[in-house]
Order: structure tokens, then sequence, then C-alpha cells
């Protein structure tokens, strides 16, 4: 549908510019026939001085630029309108008081910096030097370069800051402000770090294999020539190489997906008790190859916030550590309970390892004293020593002498767990003792609503 | 009447920010101090440990302001209950992380006769003792600054792996040095950071407790609610 043209009106400027053309034409008229003088100017005087007027009137106020019929009519408006703005902005958005108190903190802000609370001084919430200095540069009426700093929550962000000078004049006399707009800028510092690690870790491990790769070929073209028997082998070896690069390749590109996305929280509802079973049947020939019962303790439903396929890919990466570490003719124990208030306290509370097991929090919930669904994850191997506990989880870390690193192993399988985890702001718990076998702990935040049992 | 009534309780309310704000400026400084007194062990940044030994004057200075801050506020404004415990808890976070300074200050001294050495590849157990307690601290600062006691709590329980790691990285430079004699001078250097590390995270676990009796108006470790929280 067309909307009808505005109706004309003469507007002040129109106004002016048909008093002057006259005003002009008048001029020059008396100069042609010789009219006296006096009445001309007369004419000018009388038009500058409408000129002037209209001039002088204010051309626009507030209201002037919003439609006609608008919602907003009074100055309470206005503001409650400016503030539902800054509300809905995507980015960070502080105000502060020359005391460098949070006066205002939009929905984004709050959840960014964990304001709960308005009033209190920004260095509760921010400690780094160059934040305070742009603060108090910005109250002081000056423009200031952006700042950027870090801060660790459940995982590390890069944050970068610009303070401006903002004056609330609402109040008489008007107030200098600072405000603050916060942008989260993990993404790009992410991308460049990784690149650089990828590139190391990578081109490291694919080392080994290429370089024994490549002397198969020079022998297999030399000596093994002639040799059938030989050429069987040593193509046995070289695809057995092949395939570890394979694996190499894949879990370092999973690794490096999780950990770009792991200060983004998964926002979609995913089921464990589904994820377990995927990955069991993933592992079942695995398993049935070294003699080893995989058993699955849970109630059917167990919904979280979360990502099916990395939870698959969580379960699979600890089940597939277990089996090969557990001695033949063992069994592997999955189960999935949910603790609805969890705290602390809970972590190894009744577990049947003795006193010199080792136990450590690879990763500690963010969030406590809220649902949990806890999957525990027990093997009967031989366990880790009490020394190898802290480093579990290290990217390429292997213990010498443990069979995982002659069997299958890349290295980088607790390193995606670990990495799963942080991403679903979940917990990583371990107790192993030698002897005793291992139990790994994993707390999924249940979805907001857990279903009756 | 009612604006000067107005008047009182904002300054009162402005002592205590100006507390809040002093504290977390000495944290601020104390937490790069501890960075960058490993940092420049594992760059081999013999300047940046010139400048850490520097930052203990000020960190010095700042302990003493809270402290002048404090009495004062306790001697002009009388705090009751939480507040009175507040004030008592910045004293006493502003003591811990005076410690600190001076630990960092202490590996940092130590740095700079470990980068006139040569280079030898064992301090990896040091860097991940660091990035821990790093996060240890800060962790400590949060909970101190947002009266957070369940951050406190979740920190000083965390303070284990600490001790297990610094246990893990005792054995393993011991090792070193049982094998390679030429090492014992740069291992005990190590030694020397790691247990430097260990005590800056003890001192984090302190602010927690402080935090933790601030917010709950008990002490920590005398809560029987959180018995048998240690798993060890």
């Amino acid at each position: 549908m067309k909307t009808p043209p505005p109706a004309k009106r003469l507007s002040s400027e129109d106004l002016a510019v048909v008093l002057s053309v006259s005003a002009i034409a008048l001029l020059g008229l008396s100069f042609l026939f010789g009219v006296p003088l006096m009445p001309t100017l007369i004419m000018l005087i009388l038009s500058a001085a409408s000129l002037l007027i209209y001039g002088a009137l204010p051309t626009k106020t507030e209201t002037d630029i919003l439609p006609s019929g608008s919602f907003i009519q009074t100055e309470e408006d206005y503001l409650t309108a400016q503030t539902n703005m800054a509300d809905n902005i995507a980015d960070a958005v502080v105000m502060v008081d020359p005391r460098e108190r949070v006066m205002y903190a939009n929905p984004a802000a709050r959840q960014l910096l964990r304001i709960k609370e308005l009033g209190r001084p920004l260095s509760t919430y921010v400690r780094e030097p160059g934040v305070r200095a742009a603060v108090q540069q910005a109250l002081a009426g000056q423009t200031t370069q952006a700042v950027t700093f870090d801060i660790e929550e459940s995982t590390e962000r890069h944050i970068r800051l610009m303070a401006s000078p903002f004056t609330l004049d609402v109040f008489d006399p008007p107030r200098p402000m600072a405000l603050l707009f916060f942008y989260d800028v993990t993404e790009y510092t992410l991308v460049d770090n990784q690149r650089a690690d990828f590139l190391a870790n990578a081109s490291h491990e694919l080392k080994t294999p290429i370089a024994s790769l490549l002397g198969y070929i020079e022998t297999l073209r030399g000596h093994a020539k002639d040799d059938p028997e030989a050429q069987e082998k040593f193509l046995g070896i070289m695809q057995s190489q092949a395939e570890r690069m394979q694996r190499l390749i894949n879990d370092l590109l999973s690794l490096r997906r999780i950990e770009q996305n792991e200060h983004i929280a998964p926002s979609e509802t995913a089921d464990v008790f589904l994820a377990a079973k995927a990955a069991i049947e993933a592992a079942e020939p695995l398993a049935q190859k070294r003699d080893v019962k995989i058993k699955l303790k849970s109630n059917k439903k167990r919904l979280v916030t979360g990502h099916q396929d990395e939870l698959v890919q969580l379960v699979l990466n600890l089940l597939d550590n277990a089996i090969k570490i557990s001695a033949p003719s063992t069994k592997v124990t999955v189960t999935i309970d949910l603790a609805e208030q969890w705290n602390p306290a809970q972590a190894f509370a009744g577990s049947d390892f003795s006193e010199a097991a080792g136990a450590r929090r690879i990763v500690s919930p963010a969030i406590t004293d809220r649902a949990y669904y806890v999957l525990k994850l027990r093997d009967h191997g031989p366990g880790f020593a009490r020394e190898h506990l802290p480093r579990i989880g290290e990217r390429f870390y292997r213990i010498a002498g443990d069979l995982s690193s002659k069997e299958k192993g890349t290295g980088l399988g607790l390193a995606i767990v670990k990495h799963i985890v942080r991403r679903h702001r979940g917990g990583l718990l371990i107790q192993s003792g030698p002897g005793e076998g291992t139990e790994f702990t994993v707390l999924l935040p249940a979805a907001e609503k857990p279903l009756p049992q | 009447m009612h604006k000067l009534a107005e008047h009182i309780v904002s300054g009162y309310d402005d002592d205590l920010n100006q507390l809040t704000t002093t504290l977390s400026e000495l944290g601020a400084l104390v937490e790069a101090m501890t960075s960058d007194s490993v940092k420049s062990i594992k760059k081999r940044d013999s300047e940046l440990a010139k400048q850490v030994i520097t930052m203990d004057k000020r960190a010095n200075l700042l302990q003493e302001q809270i402290d002048e801050d404090a009495l004062r506020l306790m001697a002009l404004r009388h705090p009751m209950a939480t507040d009175l415990r507040r004030t008592i808890g910045a004293i006493r976070s502003a003591n811990d992380l005076e410690r600190v300074g001076d630990l960092a200050e202490g590996i940092a001294r130590r740095a700079i006769s470990i980068n006139d050495e040569d280079k030898i590849g064992l301090a990896k157990g040091v860097y991940r003792i660091g990035k821990l307690v790093k996060s240890q601290l800060s962790g400590a600062l949060d909970a101190l600054l947002r009266e957070d006691a369940d951050k406190a709590l979740q920190v000083w329980l965390a303070d284990e792996d600490v001790d297990e790691m610094y246990n893990a990285i005792f054995r393993e430079l011991l090792t070193y040095m049982m094998g390679d004699p030429r090492t014992i001078t740069a291992c005990a250097s190590f030694l020397f950071v790691a247990k430097n590390l260990e005590r800056i995270g003890d001192h984090a676990t302190n602010i927690c407790e402080s935090v933790y009796f601030t917010v709950h108006g008990k002490q920590l470790v005398n809560d029987e609610s959180l018995d048998g929280l240690r798993s060890y």
C-alpha cells in the first residue's frame, strides 16, 4: 500500500525565499521605473526583519523529530526509552559516577562482569590498572584509548574497553559520568594464539609417523624390492602409521573446533543417557577384542544443557581410555545419577578408593548448588600413580610406560574431554590409585526442568 | 536535617568503597607481580624481574594505606556486624597480599640468578604451578572483592591441588639433581621458586578464609557443616 504524500505546507524556509526574492525584484523595479527609493527601502527592511525572525526561531525541537502521534510524549518517556534501548544493546554498557561506582549496567554487562548489585565501585569487578586509568581519564572529560584486559571465569576471556566522557544533564548542575563499552574480543585473540599452537603441535606429532613412513618406502624401493613377505609386513606397518596420523589429525581438528567455541556455552538440550548408549555401542568392538565388559547403569531421559555429538565424543574418549588400560575379563561401569543440589562437598564423597589413592579436580564447576547430572566411569585397570594426576588432561601428556602410548592413543583424548566439559560449564574429577583403577566423574548442568523420575 | 543524615551515610559508604578500591589496586598489583615473576623465568627476562622488585615498594605503601584507612574507619564510624567484619577482613587480606608481594619479589630475585646460568629445560613444572597459583590468587581476589563465599570455598578446597603439584615438582627436581649433579644449583633455585609459589597459594586460601568469615560470621576451618570436604 502506498502512503499518500504529505500535504504541502509553507515552511519557514519557503517563506524566507519568497520574501527575499520579492525584495530584490522590488529593488530592481524601482531602479527601472524611477520610483522613489524610500518605499522600496521600507519594503526591504521589512523583508529582512521577517528573515531574521524566522532564523531566530528554533527550527527543530526534540519532539519535532519524532513522528507525529508517537507514544514518546514526555521527558520521562524519553529517558525510559533510552534506558530500554541500552538494556537491549548486545554489547556490555556500563555507566560510572565520579566516584567510580557502577550506576548503570545493561544485562550484557551484568553477565560479562558478573555484576549483582549497582552502586559498588567498578574495581570490585575489574582489577586491571589500565581500566581504572581509562575510567579516571574519561571522568575528567578526556577521550581515551581502548584498553584490553583478561578476565578468568570458567574460561579465559579477552575484553576490550572503550571509555568515553558523558555528561548527565538531567541533574542541575550537570554531572560528569563515564560511559564504558566492553567488547568480547576472545574469539579474535584465540584464533591468533591457536593457529600458532596448532601448527607447533601438529607438526611435532606428525613428524614421527612420517619419518617412519619415509623409511619404509625407502626400504621397499631398495632392499625389499623382490621380497614379497617383507613387503607385506612393511605395508602393514605403513598402514598403521598412516592410520595413526589420520587419528591424530582428526583429534587435533576436533580439539581446535571445541576450543574455538569454548567461551560460548551450548544452549540446546541433549540427553546424556542416549550419548552414553551411543558411545558404548561405538566402543563395543574394541571392548570385545580386549575382553572387557561395559555396564551402563542409568535411567532414561537424562536431559542436560549441552551438545549431543560432543557428549558422545566425551563418553567415547573416556571409554576408549578405560578399555585400553583395563585388564582382560574386567568390566568398565558407567553410571549416571542426578545431584539436585551439587556442592563441592559431594565431590569425592562415598567413593570406594583407599586412603592411598589420589584425587583431583581437573575442572571445577563454576556454579554450585544447582542440579547436575553426574556421570561416573570406573575401570579396574592399573590406575595412575599420584604424581601423574596433576598432569592429566594436558595435551600430548602420555604416561611413560603406560599402555596407551603403545596402543592407539594420540595424547589428546582427555584434553578433548576437558575442553568439552569446560564448554558445557561442567566439572571433571578424577580419582585413581595404583592397583585400584580409575574413576572419572563428569558433571553436566541439568536442563532447566529435569523431568520427574 | 535529612540532607545531613544522607551525607553521613554516604560518607560512610564512601569510606568502605575506598577500602575496596585500594584492596583491588593492591590485589591487581601483587597479581601482576606473581605472573610477571614467573614470566621473567620463562622468557629469561631479567629486566622484567627488576621491575617486579621495584613494584614491591608500592605494594607495601598500599598495605599501609589500607591499614590506616581501616583504622580511621573503625575509630570514626564504629562499624558494626558485617561492616566490622568487612573492615577487619580488609586489614587481614591486605596483610596476606603484602606477603604475596614479598614472595613474588623473592621469585624475581631468584629469576635474575637463574637467568645468569645456562638455559636448562627443567622449569616446566614451575610454569605449571605458577599458572595454577595465579588462578588461585585471582579466584581469591574475585571472592574478596565480590564477597562471594562460595567462590572462596571453592578456591580454598582447590589448594590441595597446589600442594599436590608442589610435591610432584619436588620429586621431579630431586630426580634431576640425583641424575646430574651439575644441575643442582639451578634445581635448588627452582625448588625455591616452587616453594614461594606454594606459599602464595597458602596466602590465597587465607584470604578465602577471611572472606568466608566476613560473609558468614564464622570461621571456615571450624564450620562443622563443611566437615569431610577435603578428600585426603
